[in-house]
């Protein structure tokens, strides 16, 4: 099957810099997919080459299964970081004006940009114009310009930058009935925790280059450190296989690092058969994308990087 | 290029456009204002040539025999309102003493060869010009005319060039007096009219570029036409709107002039307007909103905001407006120096050619040279402006300095730099 989007060793370079190197991904039809990194990783650029904004310098970039062409810009609705609309346009006609360069009629443009506009609590101000919104309403409005045209393909970088929660709540809920009507979503984010609830798989960038790839479960599984965290009451240290004990900051729950010949399963059965322990919870030391992310990525994590050896990280994930 | 995109986005800045309080001003106010200065300036040129009620009673002494014969009687049966004849200037100036006059002309003994009547008036009575006209068209000329005998030969003499019948060679139809001086005066006009029309609309493609730059509109809109589409529609819809204030403009003036009982078109008619000059008029104009569109659309896609467009556009527009600024040398001299220079340039002869036209005969050969260095210049903005446009519209937030466009353009490639810094946008 062919992949959505389909990147293959993909080099930018700007002057000395190189923004991205030798870049590979797919993303495959039907999922939403998150691009992270920190400010100035590249994922801007690389969403720039998908969308042929701008050449990329070697490598290739398939969209549905072909270069990208004209007909290619219809299937895709894309929400740039950098974004704005007419400030004195009628929201109606905005959106139906947007909607007809996207190749739609301008009366089902502006009827399905009416119902959006209802959908996204802002039906009061269809006629109204973007510089009587706030800065959220706006943002909702580009996000309704953006799949107006019922994409097979949204993009979208950094979708809930400046949003509250209510109206983030609004859009992702609009992004997974989107991917449920079968739409492809690449997210560029840098919220980690909207990673970890939202995406099936993910790509961390990092100076141009590709640090994490590939199913968000897999990869935290990958960096999961042999350790359990439970709470309760009982002498952790005495257990069998514990050879380290670190309770968290607050006092509740405690991390027990496991030696390499003790699994998890061992620890849950010594405690279940040792009346001396009370047990209230008992999970996997399984880090979050954030903890993950500051090692590949955070800059106390450049010397972390350095030992994660990245070589060795992107061929794992290959 | 896909027309139809073209199209839809030519109709909506056409329409967008159209309903900006600017442009409604300019389409409107322009001529109004026009219509404004013409009524007020033929109100008081009328009052100031005619009206001569405040005068009650003016006397004339005639020392030369034009008004009076040697006996002392005048040659005219009745003389008109107010003048009074009197035989002696100290007679009048006892009677402007006496407050029975407002004033007196005195024509010399050597009248007819000064031709200049001497005014001796109060000083809350100034004999104004509308006054010695009167003096001239109804006391001086009947008075000779009654002397000569034949008023017909008098008009002649007065005026011998009035008589002169005027034919544009190949053409046995009579051309009327007043062409000549529309055929001067049209092309000024026009050329105005053009120049007007090509900066307004294409500053609004400019500030339109601006504005969509400001706003951070260009991802959202490369992602959906092309740059090349973007730019067609637009100039086509400027365009159209353009040739939509011209037709106004001249539809006002139509009406204005029917309301003051005069059929322009009709009038225009009997001028016998040379359409060859018209089509190469249109040619130029049409050229020339093409260029300045071209730059205005690189100024708007390179500035920031708006307001430092305006700036760039103004120093453009100067350039534009030299013809009108050196419009004596186009008289003085139409065939060489600077009225010469000036409508060959390719950014001065939208205007430049068309005015020499109107007052001497180009050589075609200029006229096809001054064609070919505009098209010739269009393409080479055409190309400057899709590549300052392209580099400049994700640029957002920052002005393109000229080191930049150098360096982007010898390099052939686009550099992205964002408002917060390369990095980010990297």
């Amino acid at each position: 099957m062919t992949h959505t989007i389909d990147v293959q060793n993909v080099t930018k370079r700007y002057g000395q810099k190189t923004a991205v190197d030798d870049m590979s991904f797919e993303v495959k039809r039907g999922e939403i997919f998150g691009m992270l990194g920190p400010n100035g990783a590249g994922k801007t650029t690389t969403i720039r080459m998908i969308l042929d904004i701008i050449k990329p310098d070697s490598g290739t970039i398939r969209v549905f299964g072909a270069p990208f062409s004209e007909a290619t810009k219809q299937r895709i609705g894309y929400l740039p970081e950098e974004r704005g609309l007419y400030k004195n346009v009628p929201l109606i006609e905005l959106l139906g004006y947007l909607g007809t360069l996207k190749g739609m009629k301008r009366r089902e443009a502006e009827q399905r940009a009416a119902q959006l506009l209802e959908e996204l609590d802002l039906g009061a101000y269809k006629k109204g114009k973007v510089r009587e919104l706030s800065r959220g309403m706006s943002q909702k409005v580009q996000f309704a310009a953006t799949i107006l045209h019922r994409p097979e393909l949204l993009i979208i970088d950094e979708p809930f930058a400046g949003l509250d929660p209510v109206n983030t709540e609004i859009i992702k809920n609009m992004i997974f009935r989107l991917r449920s009507e079968g739409a492809t979503v690449v997210m560029s984010i840098h919220e980690m925790h909207q990673v970890e609830e939202m995406a099936d798989r993910l790509l961390m960038i990092h100076q141009g280059r590709r640090v994490l790839y590939g199913a968000v479960d897999e990869v935290r599984q990958r960096y999961a450190e042999k350790a359990v965290i439970v709470s309760g009451q009982g002498d952790w240290a005495a257990l069998r296989g514990v050879v380290r004990v670190q309770p968290d900051e607050n006092g509740r729950n405690v991390t027990l690092y496991l030696d390499e010949q003790t699994t998890p399963e061992q620890i849950m059965a010594a405690l279940a058969n040792n009346p001396s322990y009370s047990v209230r919870s008992f999970a996997l030391a399984v880090p979050r994308l954030n903890d993950i992310f500051i090692r590949v990525a955070g800059g106390e994590a450049k010397i972390a990087a350095s030992a994660f050896n990245l070589a060795e990280v992107r061929r794992e994930s290959a | 290029m896909s027309l139809h995109k073209t199209w839809l986005i030519a109709r909506r800045e056409f329409w967008f456009n159209l309903r900006r309080r600017s442009f409604l001003a300019s389409m409107f106010l322009f001529p109004i204002f026009f219509v404004g200065v013409f009524v007020v300036g033929s109100l008081l040129g009328r009052s100031a040539a005619t009206d001569i009620s405040a005068y009650s009673a003016v006397g004339i002494v005639d020392e030369s025999g034009i008004v009076v014969r040697a006996d002392g009687t005048p040659y005219l049966a009745e003389l008109p309102e107010p003048f009074r004849l009197y035989s002696a200037e100290a007679e009048a100036r006892r009677a402007i003493e006496a407050g029975d006059l407002d004033g007196y002309y005195v024509l010399r003994a050597d009248f007819l060869k000064t031709l200049k009547p001497e005014a001796y008036y109060r000083r809350d009575k100034i004999f104004g010009e509308a006054l010695t006209r009167h003096l001239l068209n109804k006391v001086l000329t009947p008075s000779v005319a009654a002397q000569v005998g034949n008023p017909d030969l008098v008009a002649r003499l007065g005026n011998p060039l009035r008589q002169i019948k005027l034919y544009r060679v190949g053409n046995p139809q009579e051309l009327p007096r007043e062409a000549l001086f529309a055929a001067v005066f049209a092309p000024i006009l026009v050329g105005s009219l053009v120049f007007t029309m090509t900066m307004n609309v294409s500053q609004f493609l400019m500030l339109g570029l601006a504005d969509e730059k400001e706003n951070r509109m260009m991802e959202l809109f490369i992602t959906s036409a092309r740059p090349s589409e973007m730019l067609w529609g637009k100039f086509i819809g400027l365009g159209a709107l353009g040739l939509l204030q011209i037709v106004v403009w001249i539809a006002i003036g139509i009406a204005f002039a029917a309301t003051q009982g005069t059929d322009l078109l009709g009038t225009l008619a009997t001028f016998q307007l040379d359409v060859g000059f018209l089509l190469v008029v249109a040619t130029y104009a049409m050229l020339g909103y093409t260029l300045y569109g071209a730059i205005m659309a690189a100024i708007g896609a390179s500035v920031n905001a708006d307001q430092e467009a305006r700036q760039v556009a103004g120093v453009i527009g100067l350039i534009s407006v030299l013809p009108l600024i050196f419009l004596v040398s186009f008289f003085a001299a139409p065939n060489d120096g600077i009225a010469l220079v000036l409508s060959l340039l390719p950014f001065t002869s939208p205007n430049g050619m068309p005015l020499r036209m109107a007052v001497t005969s180009v050589p075609s050969e200029q006229v096809a040279l001054g064609i070919g260095l505009q098209v010739v210049t269009i393409i080479g903005v055409m190309w400057l402006s899709a590549k300052i446009f392209r580099l400049g519209m994700l640029n957002y937030g920052k002005r393109l300095s000229l080191r930049e466009i150098w360096r982007a353009l010898r390099e052939g490639r686009q550099q992205i730099i964002s408002a917060r810094g390369a990095e980010e946008a990297l």
